[in-house]
């Protein structure tokens, strides 16, 4: 009974909600069927959708493209499929979202469509050359739900003209030891130059990032086996303060306001020795405006009592299990994720533009090689992230620099928060750690998960 | 009889309109308060939708950080206030009187209440308080010291400065409207009988525009207590939750838990807040304004 008068209550507003949507969604068009497709508002997508009259012209799909900022996609996508209004066919995720989606029949399942392609369309396509790592953070169970437009791991900057006017060498798998030690000798060599940048904004997908990687290399994790919150472990308290001592000593100033992007400012404009961050970065730091092009070293993510810490994340396109134009979306996501896509966005917009971690051949190809120094450091970075094992000790999750449960956008978010308290000095460790374990306990309750 | 049986009908005339009235009013409220009586995870659609009666309000009134959050409510709004009031006193008195570039002045002062709250918390955010690429920190390389950390340890008061920043210009509008109103006549009297300026101020002038203090502190009581886009922007509520306030908590209930019940109980907490300040500010301002009569 109780869960019936809940259950009128929870309708009456999906009602709302699909009345709100009905003018929306896909629509039949005089020339074929017409896609809507919620995007994030980078590079790579707003090439697509250039390149998107080509699919137009060769199959009738027309495709609307509804554009948002990363964190705002996220919400309207999962309005739409949580509330089942239908109004995307075809959303953009992430390697987070995908598998969760999955388990939720969010998505579609892609399996029976790669069943369905002819001898022709399956060698064409080449799906053995699409990266593993990639395509097992976009899989449940054993099917794949969303196929990468973009994939990438996480990567050591730094200054090469830096490190060679104070005599020192980077290894090419340092340890966190290292890197602090060359923060701190490197801090100020240059007219208020930091030693390092790494982000400090909250955020699961700010700050969480790099430190989750810093927390599995101290051999730390957020859950035990069983499903126990594992923030009062030792390895865990090392890791904050390790984070905490290396910005304050070598970092930039007031760490708690810089995410991706400001830390990435300060690489460019010269202001950073050194800078921890996506492979994709690699791009954006030898880009010619970047006043550091041509300078700039790079190694493997840093370890500590665990090597290979690396992180793993994808931008992907996925299916709604309520669009209505299941073959044409699968024809769309096909087509921005084939080999043929990938060689005319390198010959159109150029090699350095191409999107990365996506398939084996993309680092096969001289061009992009030639193109992208970085290549083989990336895709050696992608392929052997530790996704499904990310942690020194077993734990009950996948994700390196998430825990692939759907509370985890709110409680990533919580633990973040109370990081930049630390970080900023407003909670001392063991009330930082004592919140974090406090509010990992009652995810674990209330989502069933502790055993 | 005729005439009885004509103003019956009449009311049912009006109906329509109270109807739609109702529908578009009250509507919201009551599916916020049903949601808030039902346990529903959007992200888990295997742990279904149940009916859990006032669990929610059990697990809000239970949570600390639900205090925490209620309290920089309150000293964000009730700081806020002060000096939007204090301010808007002193800006309005110094408005009030002719001087050259008075409408230059004026334009300056109430441009900030028409800056959008998103677009003016980025500004001050990336552009002005920014420790390595804004004003803070250049103007702390020039002195030689640290960059004040405004988004940080002083969160909650640097939040507090911008919602002053952006709602005193309000004030100035309403309290300038009401120096502007008062007769001269009186202001002549007092000053024959050699009345000094700061008993002119307290006596006469602040006691005639108490209704235009009312109004303006009132309105901006609500408007204050709904700030979002600024909280959203520039600190997210952090670290912790030291610059949240119960708006910014809903959100991030709704749209990063996606607990559609909890976040109901705490809009419905946060609205049965906003409607106890309200009502006893407006008591209040009765009360002194029927003493000053």
């Amino acid at each position: 009974m109780r869960r019936h008068a809940g259950t009128l209550l929870a309708l009456s507003f999906v009602l709302a909600c699909r009345l709100a949507a009905f003018a929306g969604g896909t629509r039949e068009g005089a020339g074929g069927v017409q896609l809507t497709v919620a995007t994030v508002n980078n590079p790579d997508m707003l090439i697509m959708q250039q390149l998107s009259a080509e699919l137009t012209a060769a199959t009738g799909i027309r495709l609307n493209f509804v554009i948002l900022p990363e964190n705002q996609l996220r919400q309207k996508v999962t309005e739409d499929v949580g509330l089942g209004s239908g109004r995307y066919d075809v959303v953009t995720i992430g390697s987070y979202d995908a598998p969760i989606w999955g388990k939720n029949k969010w998505l579609v399942s892609l399996e029976p469509f790669f069943a369905g392609m002819t001898p022709a369309e399956r060698t064409v396509y080449a799906r053995d050359d699409l990266l593993p790592t990639i395509r097992s953070g976009l899989s449940y169970d054993g099917e794949q739900y969303a196929l990468a437009i973009y994939g990438e791991s996480s990567m050591m900057f730094y200054r090469k003209d830096l490190f060679s006017k104070a005599g020192l060498s980077m290894p090419l798998r340092p340890t966190w030891q290292q890197i602090y030690d060359f923060a701190v000798r490197l801090k100020g060599i240059e007219n208020g130059c930091y030693g390092i940048v790494l982000r400090g904004m909250p955020g699961w997908g700010e700050v969480l990032a790099p430190f989750n990687t810093v927390v599995n290399a101290f051999g730390g994790r957020w859950f035990d086996e069983k499903w126990n919150p594992a923030f009062r472990e030792p390895a865990m308290a090392e890791a904050w303060r390790f984070y905490k001592k290396i910005l304050m000593d070598a970092g930039e100033p007031n760490p708690t306001t810089d995410g991706n992007l400001e830390c990435l400012a300060m690489m460019q404009s010269g202001k950073a020795a050194m800078f921890y961050d996506a492979t994709v970065t690699a791009g954006w730091l030898e880009n010619p405006e970047s006043k550091v092009a041509g300078r700039i070293g790079y190694a493997f993510a840093p370890s500590a009592r665990k090597g290979n810490t690396g992180w793993l994340w994808a931008w992907a396109l996925g299916i709604e299990s309520s669009s209505k134009h299941r073959a044409a979306a699968f024809r769309l996501l096909t087509w921005a994720t084939d080999r043929k896509y990938i060689t005319t966005v390198g010959t159109r917009f150029g090699w350095d533009q191409v999107p990365p971690g996506t398939r084996v051949s993309t680092y096969n190809n001289p061009d992009y090689v030639a193109a992208a120094p970085f290549a083989g450091l990336a895709l050696n970075s992608i392929q052997s992230a530790d996704y499904e094992r990310p942690t020194l000790l077993p734990v009950p999750y996948k994700g390196v620099q998430y825990v692939s449960i759907p509370e985890f956008q709110s409680l990533g978010e919580t633990i973040s928060q109370q990081l930049a308290a630390y970080i900023s000095g407003q909670k001392s460790l063991d009330q930082a750690l004592d919140d974090s374990q406090e509010a990992a306990l009652k995810v674990a309750r209330e989502g069933g998960y502790l055993r | 009889m005729d005439d009885e049986l004509r103003r019956r009908r009449s009311r049912f005339l009006s109906l329509p309109a109270i109807l739609v009235v109702a529908v578009v009013t009250q509507a919201p409220i009551l599916a916020t308060l049903g949601l808030s009586l039902i346990r529903w995870i959007v992200i888990r659609p295997d742990l279904g939708i149940t009916f859990i009666g006032l669990d929610n309000y059990a697990e809000l009134f239970s949570s600390r950080d639900f205090y925490e959050v209620v309290l920089n409510t309150v000293v964000i709004t009730v700081v806020s206030l002060a000096v939007c009031t204090a301010l808007g006193i002193l800006f309005g008195l110094m408005l009030n009187h002719d001087f050259p570039g008075v409408n230059i002045v004026r334009t300056l002062i109430i441009s900030p209440f028409f800056v959008m709250d998103a677009v003016a918390g980025i500004v001050w955010r990336t552009m002005l308080l920014n420790s390595s690429f804004g004003w803070n920190g250049y103007f702390a390389s020039l002195l030689g010291v640290g960059p004040f950390d405004f988004f940080g340890v002083h969160s909650l008061l640097t939040i507090t400065v911008l919602i002053v920043w952006q709602w005193t210009p309000f004030f100035v509008l309403i309290l300038l409207a009401g120096f502007q109103n008062i007769p001269p006549e009186i202001l002549d009297s007092a000053r024959v009988d050699g009345i000094g300026w700061l008993k002119e101020l307290v006596f006469i002038r602040l006691p005639v525009i108490m209704n235009h203090i009312e109004v303006a502190v009132l309105l901006g009581l609500i408007f204050v207590l709904k700030a979002f886009g600024l909280i959203f922007v520039t600190t997210r509520g952090g670290p912790g939750y030291s610059s949240a306030n119960l708006p910014y908590y809903v959100y991030k209930t709704a749209f990063l838990g996606w607990d559609v019940g909890h976040a109901a109980a705490v809009a419905v907490v946060t609205v049965a807040i906003t409607l106890i300040a309200i009502v006893a500010l407006f008591r209040w301002f009765r009360r002194r304004i029927v003493e000053a009569a």
